[in-house]
């Protein structure tokens, strides 16, 4: 018998006992009876999971403890081979202080296996309207350009926002964001936890060639009914929970509306045009080991991205899901199944006769099993999904007929992670990958950290892989603000659009409350479909295919002590694509160009600041970013077009035609902007109902910052002048 | 005992991942003192009383130096976003979009037709305003035939469309020759210019058209160009109608190209296949579009208009 068939485990998930969330971040020790220098530890993960292996049979005594919370402890046997499950749910302690409640909920950011964990205490620390929403947090993260306060586009690492992935709950959400910039359509509230990639994901997560965003959503409260309402002139909310069957399953309601449209009329900014509205439902059912829920989220969009044009455009996503979470008892197996469908469909302009809309439906079942072979972690899954795309672009894309398609895909893929030498952690993995379009897929990734003084304190990490898309969201990339995206199968060519990732960071956490981490990375992408450079004032275009390059650093900086928190982050990023096509060699000689697109942001810089002044929470944020790139003109003129018949020139008229130079040569002006916020609660009843008062204002210092320059019209469109606010919320428990 | 039974339970706990906080907690409780909601200092027991004094003096100072340091990370934080702040309200990058032109000074629409009695062609100088002014721009246009040397000044002509659209377009009402090359020149006043040259084809037959009905649904005709078409430049349908309304009538000119629609034979034949009912089908449509639902037209004639292009014509265009 081996040395691991011999040592036995422990595992199971623990829960906050008032309302069965997950107590992410709790600890998990167990101590040796014979030798209390012996310990092994391990933290919960964001679905509620631990898991210790490699334990010696014998007497052990087990605690599990939160700061805020009274401990759990128990003395436990364990015979060989033992795999023992234990799931437990701690009890907030009432008589703990507030600022050990503080220090537990302002802990710094940490990466762990390349992804940056996120919670809901680092969402609220942003100041904005929305009060703690994820959409917003996003722009503090370094490598994150966002191209303005409206239409909520994130790039990531020089992708475009078509190359994310975000799921909710398991389920894909293919727009996740407001037409309001710091809107999302998940709320603060409702996030249990979050796990962010900007790059070097796991096989477990394919489809996505630019980066993860893996939100796991609360449960109800499965004891206490609790709710609340907040109205901002930017929008309102609705919010409620509470058990369906007291101790077993519970329910969560969300809504939210904008305002924006009508309040900026009488508000002192410009009219904003721009409506949103999302509504979220989630059922839970809790047992010991087992966790289940479904979920339905509904978004509807509407807006203009350029308030002097009447151009609208309209963007909806349904999302509706199941997901299990189960450890069967004593197996040592943890599995995750999802099943859900995610439709999204938007729509510019109108439809008849010129206008553009599309759509994509996706049917989506996976299976996600985690397994144990000694201190070996085995991850596994296979998955299927079924894709209907639908667009009817007549005029936008000339050469793409209109059309309705289907798409199989399934696959599969296996990851191990292996310690060794207690310094090292090594994740190799495959994702495999069937689709009647593009044949098979494989994605080999690697991911490797080392602890240089095995502590978790210090940490360097490196990964690289390929990673495929098989659909292509088809966005007009010379207008930065085009929030239309068309998805399809990649139309010019056979291959699914490619990247290859490559990251090595260094990570330290000093136990001040410093922390700091630096990520450098680099990118190659191929098959991306762009529209052709063209010079015509309308949205007639081709597609052309691209290759792309990027590289870059990200650097943070964190300070928490107690009650201050500070972030300094700074990305640079360089972004470049190369592409050829008939119309460069026409205007410029040379069939092929390189040049930056238009969301290459060179430096990005975010500070955020949150201080807890007595029973005021102030939160202070100023970005800083450099020029975003777009195409100079050098003139206009008139273009009569042969290509139909020879024109007449006394008969027609022609059409407005801008003369450019070469593609995206010019920097549009740096962006900079400070926004703040002060927020205090006022206890109303004594079963802790509660006033929150919370004002602010975007761009505190009216900095004119551009949102884009529309080449055709000569007109520079701009962001959100300064915007004072005030946020009232009433929280009933 | 609240305060330190949490500082044990913490400090027994250990384990790597717990460490910052584990610290946070072995910190408090090495002060001996805890800090509570309004900021009060408190202690649990008479020992820990004891344990305190003993250590008092040196606690308060770390206390305080603890303090100094918060208020100084707040100081600076603070005078930092403030110097920004006063910077950054004074600072405003000034946008000009726009590229310095020297490249391109005309552009220049329109054929030149050895057939027709006058040559019209549309020169637009490179503008820096979205529209066109209302006024002719100073430039000089001139046609000049190469073999000959000899130069025509094209009159300018200012063309204004619905809506307040402007164009210039030049005339001139010189014979031009089938086989000549010829050279049209836009200068401007600063000496800055645009020109193209143009090659005439050769004169070709007049076209065959077949105006016979092919048998079957829906009504086809071909027309049939039976050579000397080196490059076809176009094919249309001009189509003249009278259109009436109640209060008015009026005579207009629907032309229909088909030169995409165009089988090439080779040696210059050709042959289109054309669907009469679909252009009156559309000009019906038009014609009620723009003058309104009680508008007839009648069609008064329909001429075919067949267009040779030069060597440098592009076929593929």
């Amino acid at each position: 018998m081996s040395l691991h068939a011999q040592q036995a485990s422990i595992q199971g998930f623990i829960t906050d006992h008032s309302n069965g969330n997950p107590l992410f971040g709790a600890n998990v020790i167990l101590t040796s009876a014979d030798d209390e220098t012996r310990r092994l530890g391990s933290a919960v993960e964001s679905n509620g999971f631990y898991r210790i292996g490699n334990i010696t049979p014998g007497t052990w005594f087990l605690q599990i403890s939160f700061i805020g919370y009274s401990a759990h402890e128990d003395t436990l046997t364990f015979s060989p081979g033992e795999s023992r499950s234990l799931s437990t749910s701690l009890s907030e302690d009432a008589t703990m202080l507030d600022e050990l409640v503080v220090a537990r909920i302002t802990g710094a950011t940490r990466t762990i296996d390349g992804a940056q964990r996120i919670t809901p205490a680092e969402i609220r620390r942003v100041p904005s309207p929305a009060s703690g929403d994820l959409a917003a947090y996003i722009q503090t993260l370094p490598g994150v350009v966002t191209t303005g306060d409206r239409g909520g586009q994130v790039f990531i690492r020089g992708g475009s926002p078509s190359e994310n992935m975000v799921l909710i709950d398991g389920a894909l959400i293919y727009q996740p964001a407001h037409i309001v910039g710091f809107f999302s359509p998940i709320p603060g509230n409702l996030i249990s936890g979050a796990d962010f990639y900007a790059g070097g994901f796991s096989p477990k997560y394919t489809g996505r060639i630019s980066s993860v965003m893996d939100v796991q959503l609360r449960h109800g409260n499965i004891y206490e009914t609790s709710g609340s309402v907040s109205v901002s002139p930017f929008a309102g909310e609705v919010f409620a929970e509470g058990p369906i069957d007291r101790g077993t399953s519970s329910w969560i309601f969300s809504a939210r509306n904008s305002f924006i449209d009508q309040t900026s009329k009488w508000y002192p900014i410009e009219r904003q045009p721009l409506h949103f509205q999302s509504q979220f439902l989630k059922g839970s059912f809790i047992q010991n080991d087992t966790r289940c829920s479904g979920m339905i989220l509904h978004t509807y969009d509407s807006g203009q991205m350029d308030f002097e044009s009447e151009e609208e455009i309209r963007w909806r996503n349904f999302v509706v899901g199941t997901r299990c979470v189960a450890l069967p008892a004593d197996s040592g197996t943890l599995l995750t199944t999802n099943i859900n469908l995610s439709r999204f469909s938007n729509s510019l302009g109108n439809v008849d006769p010129f206008g553009f809309n599309s759509s994509v439906m996706r049917f989506n079942l996976d299976m996600d099993i985690r397994q144990y072979a000694g201190e070996v972690r085995f991850e596994y899954g296979m998955y299927t999904r079924l894709k209907f795309l639908n667009y009817q672009l007549s005029e936008k894309f000339v050469g793409i007929d209109n059309a309705s398609t289907s798409q199989y895909y399934a696959g599969g893929y296996v990851e191990a992670t292996i310690p060794a030498a207690n310094r090292f952690n090594i994740q190799p993995g495959v994702g495999l990958n069937y689709s009647g379009v593009f044949g098979v897929g494989i994605e080999p990734r690697l991911r490797l950290s080392w602890r240089p003084f095995r502590s978790e304190n210090q940490e360097f990490s490196l990964s690289s892989g390929i990673y495929l898309q098989p659909v292509t969201g088809i966005s007009d990339i010379r207008d930065v603000s085009s929030v239309f995206v068309a998805w399809m199968n990649s139309p010019l060519s056979d291959s699914q659009k490619r990247s290859i990732h490559t990251t090595a960071g260094w990570q330290q956490i000093f136990t001040n409350g410093l922390t700091w981490s630096v990520e450098a990375y680099y990118k190659e992408m191929s098959f991306l479909s762009i529209p052709v450079w063209n010079t015509l004032a309308e949205f007639t275009t081709d597609l052309a295919l691209a290759d792309g390059t990027v590289y870059g650093t990200d650097f943070r900086l964190e300070l928490n002590r107690g009650l201050f928190y500070g972030l300094v982050s700074y990305g640079y990023n360089w972004t470049m694509y190369e592409s050829a096509q008939d119309h460069f060699s026409i205007w410029f000689g040379e069939p092929v160009q390189s040049f930056h697109p238009p969301h290459d942001r060179r430096h990005q810089l975010n500070m955020l600041m949150s201080l807890e002044l007595g029973k005021y929470t102030a939160g202070i944020r100023w970005q800083i970013g450099s020029g975003m790139p777009f195409t100079r003109p050098l003139g206009f003129d008139d273009v009569l077009d042969f290509r139909q018949r020879l024109p007449d020139v006394n008969r027609d008229r022609g059409t407005r035609r801008v003369i450019v130079d070469r593609p995206y040569k010019g920097r549009m002006p740096d962006i900079h902007r400070l926004d703040v916020s002060v927020e205090r609660s006022f206890i109303i009843s004594q079963s802790g109902s509660n006033i929150n008062l919370q004002a602010g204002a975007i761009n505190l210092y009216d900095q004119r910052n551009i949102f884009y320059y529309d080449v055709f019209t000569n007109r520079r469109i701009d962001q959100l002048t300064f915007a004072p606010y005030v946020t009232v919320k009433l929280e009933v428990k | 005992m609240k305060g330190w039974s949490e500082c044990d339970k913490v400090d027994s706990s250990g384990g790597k991942r717990q460490r910052a906080k584990v610290k946070s907690g072995k910190f408090m409780c090495a002060m001996g003192f805890v800090v509570d909601s309004s900021d009060r200092f408190f202690f649990d027991s008479s020992e820990e009383k004891k344990a305190f004094t003993s250590v008092e003096r040196k606690s308060v100072i770390n206390m305080l130096i603890k303090r100094f340091k918060t208020i100084l990370h707040l100081s600076i934080f603070f005078t930092f976003h403030f110097s920004l702040f006063t910077l950054l309200t004074s600072c405003n990058q000034t946008f000009e979009p726009f590229q310095e032109n020297d490249r391109f000074y005309f552009t220049v629409y329109g054929f030149i037709d050895a057939n027709a009695d006058t040559q019209w062609v549309r020169v637009s100088p490179v503008r820096g305003e979205l529209e066109a002014k209302d006024n002719i721009p100073e430039m000089q246009v001139t046609l000049t035939e190469l073999e000959t040397a000899k130069t025509i000044i094209m009159t300018p002509k200012l063309v204004q469309f619905r809506q307040g659209f402007n164009a210039v377009n030049v005339w001139t009402d010189e014979e031009i020759k089938t086989e000549r090359q010829y050279r049209l020149r836009a200068v401007l006043p600063d000496g800055n210019e645009s020109s193209s040259v143009i090659t005439m084809p050769n004169e070709f037959p007049t076209p065959r058209i077949f105006i016979q009905r092919v048998p079957g649904v829906p009504t086809r005709y071909f027309i049939w160009i039976d050579g000397g078409v080196d490059k076809l430049a176009d094919v249309q349908s001009r189509i003249y109608v009278r259109i009436r309304t109640q209060f008015w009538e009026d005579e207009q000119l629907f032309v229909f190209s088909h030169r995409n629609d165009a089988d090439d034979l080779s040696g210059g034949k050709y042959t289109i296949e054309f669907f009469p009912n679909a252009l009156l089908s559309s000009i019906e449509k038009q014609s009620l579009a723009l003058q309104g639902p009680d508008a007839t037209f009648e069609v008064l004639r329909h001429q075919f208009y067949i267009a040779s292009g030069g060597p440098e014509w592009d076929e593929n265009i």
